[in-house]
């Protein structure tokens, strides 16, 4: 008798464990191809959105290779090096004669602003990665921006340093050639005067300046407690080293990308980024999900160096469009698939969940991140 | 300048001869006679008008044989130590090398007079040992390791044995021990470092050191003391035990071997016995500081309160150690009666559980945590519950039975009075001390445990008893059914559930964990009621279940109370500050209690908005209550 109720009480727990086991689904492999082309700068100054941001795909398609239908996603190349001629070139060359059924552009905004206008007569859906625009999406409505905006942006980063750092001065730096730049200092200087803030003074910085401690010094004569500065990386390092001659150390904040683009070319000098403020998509102390786990750890199978922004975003974009394709009843319909995009609702991103609007924006979190020895380290996240 | 003898004898053997010359050439223009130790004898008995100073070079052996001719012939001793006789040159604090050994071997009015031990007639120049000594022969100077290793490697052979250690004075004591160690000098010992001092020779007494570690649990005791304690001296531990007397008989219950300086010389039993002021040596300067110690006493000294005795022999000796000791029968004797006592009802228990329970419940109501920590220290309950874990650990019918007579007296009084309390009280508010008793978890067993631990500790230990009135703070038994009696008042069955299984929680985990700790400082043999015992761990399982939700709930809670520190929200291009996040649940809602702090006035459709984002980025069925601050 004992020995029956022991064997019931064991196949009982055995069948529990049975259920509670959940299978995962096998995909096999069709041997279907469906064409995903890429549009970003692989060579020049800013190859590293472009290479990284391809890195972060590679990583993501390895953790899911396949879509539901056992379809696998070929990527077709196209290096526009960041310059807007180019960028619309490539576009021509990977919707007319490769027949993609959708692009993916890791260019900035100035290359997808001049693309957008000619996105309408391809008809093939534009997922831009990197660029954060405000006007982005405005002219096509084959154009999804998966960022946040500049507007989101400046007016958190003006809305932090005026409610959270209680700071009352601050000089922009901007550099007036290029959009990102422009936006993001606009909306910043908008939102910090309508809070009761004063903006001492704005620089406008081309890429090159001679005498930057001179201009340096005139702010801190301002009283200056902030730099706001949304400019390239070179760029910001050039005044961080004339702060540092004439001895001032403001706080200093800048726009999201900063650290993934600094990494590859002041790899020696991070350390002189300690500090300093930006708002980016990620932090790197965000509460671990499952799959941000498993693509650190597919990306550390596949490269020597830490993941960046653009890897994140990267493999972000890879893991919406398996999400959107997979939600298509024809996956390389170029029509349905730019539906199914802008349907996008409660996506789970690595650090939370992801919407697009039907007007092709996106709705994602936003972080404030202070950069220590090279990593980002949130001090907001803002929803 | 120190003074020399003019004519000394060099007693050599094989080993040592080829000092002769070096001694005959002495630069302190000692006349020096070079004698193998047949001759000695001889040359002594023709000499002996003349020869006063003797100095001997060689083995142990040797250096006894000249002792006993110079207690015999009153002549005075130089030891010359050969490089590897460390053991020689750290009792007496000779000198390593051998120009300065000559020099105090051969320096005249520095004798120091000693005292000569014997076993079974046998000369015992540094130490006797015979049985087991664990770690106390170990050189203070070994390694943590070493000694750690040694210790390991000895507890499998340790067996306790019957002794009987009889004094000078006829003072006799039977007991159990796993074995002795008669010490004479002994510097650089670890023995040495224990007693305190490192020469036993000039007290006219035998030391005997006997090592009786009744369980493994003090046998590492032991080993850790040894470990942490080597390098600092006076130090006994509770499992060595030590002896002085001018002549001590050691009987084992069966014939040992006795090791005397290395060699295994005799066997038991044992007579050891001192002849005071025996010899003089030529110590070092070290050595004789240390023996014009006036702190040393010479009287007898037997210091064997940790040694077992009656009835506690006959159940330890011949077995191997136990895991666990066993307590004094004395200790358990006392502890036993206080704890019967503790289980009987009685006017005052009565009288005090009232009293603590209104003061505990009115004390709740005005939400005064001086009021309930004053109802917790009256509180009488403890007594009783102890002394049920010890009548199920001994399995004693009566002790437990009149137990849970006493607890459950005190459970029904404690929850009808401060019922009754409620409904006299028309002002009935809940509380944040009520609601603090509402929501038992893991937590909560795990101060029962430990306040179990510490109860049946303190209670075990008199001069440590003050102790409770922490105990009783920490696990706090009567406040829980004071909520409980508040509950049943209101007629609120989750009030009283949530309340009572927190009673129940502290109630369980003091028993077993007080049970433990008896058992674990050795008040049974085993556990005797291990039917009841294996209820009560079935009712702490029980317990478990609805504590682990509790505490997962709390872990969450937390969890989003940490995260929701750095969450900010930008709605219609305002910027909102979330701050002071505490999570609470009514039936199937979340609710989530929040501070905003926001710069421009937040409209109906700004909170909308808000509510919404929070609801798409956060689980669970959210309900928000938010107080709203602007920063102007």
């Amino acid at each position: 008798m004992k020995n029956n109720m022991l064997s019931i009480a064991v196949l009982l727990l055995l069948l529990l464990l049975f259920c509670g086991c959940e299978q995962p689904q096998t995909i096999v492999a069709s041997g279907k191809k469906i064409k995903i082309g890429i549009i970003g700068p692989f060579s020049g100054t800013f190859a590293a959105q472009g290479k990284n941001g391809f890195e972060g795909m590679q990583a993501a398609q390895k953790i899911q290779p396949l879509l539901d239908n056992g379809t696998v996603l070929e990527f077709l190349i196209e290096d526009d090096q960041d310059e807007p001629s180019r960028t619309i070139a490539a576009l021509m060359k990977l919707a007319e004669t490769e027949k993609v059924a959708a692009v993916l552009v890791f260019s900035d905004s100035a290359s997808v602003l001049a693309l957008e206008a000619f996105a309408d007569r391809y008809k093939t859906p534009i997922m831009v990665v990197l660029a954060t625009h405000p006007e982005i999406s405005k002219k096509s409505k084959y154009v999804t921006q998966f960022c946040i905006d500049d507007i989101f942006q400046g007016s958190v980063a003006a809305l932090f340093v005026r409610d959270e750092l209680l700071i009352e001065r601050v000089a922009i730096v901007v550099n007036p050639d290029n959009p990102y730049s422009t936006r993001l200092s606009t909306e910043f200087r908008q939102r910090f005067e309508a809070t009761g803030g004063l903006i001492t003074e704005i620089v406008n910085i081309s890429d090159e300046v001679d005498d930057l401690s001179a201009i340096m010094e005139n702010l801190r004569l301002k009283h200056t407690q902030l730099l706001y500065m949304p400019i390239k990386a070179e760029c910001l390092f050039n005044i961080l080293k004339a702060n540092r001659e004439i001895k001032w150390h403001p706080k200093v904040m800048s726009g999201d990308g900063l650290l993934a683009s600094a990494m590859k070319m002041f790899h020696d000098d991070l350390n002189m980024l300690n500090g300093l403020m930006a708002t980016e998509f990620f932090g790197d102390n965000i509460a671990d999900t499952d799959y941000e786990r498993r693509l650190r750890k597919s990306y550390a199978s596949l490269f020597s160096h830490p993941p960046t922004t653009y890897s994140a975003l990267g493999a972000e974009a890879y893991a919406l469009l398996c999400d959107t394709l997979n939600r298509c009843s024809e996956p390389d319909n170029r029509q349905e698939i730019n539906e199914k995009i802008r349907q996008t609702t409660d996506f789970e991103g690595i650090s939370g969940k992801i919407s697009i609007t039907a007007e092709g924006k996106a709705k994602r979190l936003l972080f404030v991140d202070k950069i220590e020895n090279g990593r980002l380290k949130e001090i907001v996240k803002v929803y | 300048m120190a003074d020399y003898v003019k004519k000394a004898f060099f007693v050599f053997e094989t080993d040592s001869k080829y000092l002769c010359q070096k001694l005959e050439e002495n630069p302190f223009e000692v006349e020096i006679t070079c004698v193998g130790i047949e001759q000695l004898g001889g040359r002594l008995q023709v000499g002996l008008e003349v020869i006063e100073h003797v100095v001997v070079a060689g083995s142990v052996g040797l250096i006894k044989k000249v002792l006993a001719l110079a207690k015999t012939y009153h002549f005075g001793v130089g030891l010359v130590a050969m490089s590897k006789q460390r053991e020689l040159i750290s009792c007496f604090d000779l000198s390593p090398t051998l120009d300065a050994g000559i020099d105090l071997a051969l320096q005249a009015d520095i004798g120091q007079v000693l005292d000569l031990v014997f076993c079974n007639d046998k000369m015992l120049l540094f130490k006797a040992t015979m049985g087991r000594t664990p770690l106390l022969d170990a050189a203070a100077d070994s390694s943590r390791f070493q000694l750690l290793l040694t210790a390991v490697k000895q507890l499998i052979k340790i067996k306790l044995l019957s002794f009987k250690f009889t004094t000078a004075t006829e003072k006799s004591v039977d007991t159990c021990a796993c074995g002795c160690m008669v010490i004479q000098h002994h510097r650089g010992t670890l023995a040495a470092k224990l007693v305190g001092y490192n020469c036993s020779c000039v007290d006219g007494n035998v030391s005997l050191l006997i090592s009786a570690p009744f369980s493994i649990y003090s046998y590492l005791q032991l080993i850790s003391k040894a470990l942490i304690y080597r390098r600092q001296a006076g130090r006994i531990p509770d499992t060595v035990s030590f002896i002085e007397s001018p002549q001590i008989t050691i009987a084992p219950e069966i014939e040992l071997d006795v090791s005397i300086d290395g060699e295994s010389a005799t066997k038991t039993p044992l007579t050891c016995r001192v002849e005071e002021k025996a010899v003089s040596i030529n110590v070092g300067s070290g050595a004789r500081e240390e023996l014009l110690d006036p702190e040393v006493v010479k009287k007898e000294k037997v210091d064997i309160a940790n040694l077992p005795k009656g009835k506690e022999v006959g159940k330890l000796r011949n077995k191997h150690l136990p895991f666990f000791s066993i307590a004094s029968e004395e200790r358990f004797k006392t502890l036993f009666i206080a704890l019967r006592d503790d289980a009987k009802i009685n006017a005052s228990y009565v009288v005090l559980m009232l009293l603590s329970t209104l003061l505990a419940t009115i004390g709740l109501y005005l939400n005064s945590s001086a009021v309930v920590i004053g109802a917790m220290l009256l509180a009488p309950l403890m007594a009783p519950i102890v002394s049920l874990s010890m009548g199920l650990l001994r399995g004693n019918e009566e002790l437990t039975v009149n137990s849970l007579k006493k607890i459950g007296l005190g459970v029904l009084l404690a929850l009808v009075s401060s019922a009754l309390l409620v409904l006299i009280f028309s002002y009935k508010p809940i509380t944040g001390e009520m609601r603090g008793r509402l929501n038992p978890s893991l937590l909560d067993l795990g101060v029962a445990i430990i306040a179990g631990v510490a109860a049946a500790y303190t209670k075990s230990y008199k001069e440590i008893m003050q102790g409770l009135a922490g105990v009783a703070i920490a696990v706090a038994l009567v406040p829980p059914l004071a909520v409980a009696g508040v509950g049943l008042g209101r007629g609120d069955i989750h009030f009283f559930s949530q309340a009572f299984l927190l009673f129940m929680t502290n109630l369980v985990g003091i028993v077993l964990a007080a049970l433990l700790t008896f058992r674990v400082l050795g008040f049974s043999p085993a556990v005797k009621a291990r039917r009841s015992v294996f209820i009560v761990l079935l009712m702490m399982i029980l317990i478990t279940v609805p504590l682990y939700f509790s505490y997962n709930k709390i872990l969450k809670n937390y969890q989003v109370e940490k995260n929701w520190q750095i969450e900010r929200f930008l709605v219609n291009g305002k910027y909102i500050i979330i701050r002071n996040i505490r999570m609470s649940k009514y039936e199937n809602h979340q609710i989530i209690f929040m501070d905003i702090l926001a710069r421009e006035s937040l409209s109906r459709n700004d909170l909308n908005l808000l509510k919404q984002k929070i609801k798409t980025n956060f689980p669970g069925n959210l309900v928000i209550r938010a107080r709203i601050e602007y920063i102007l």
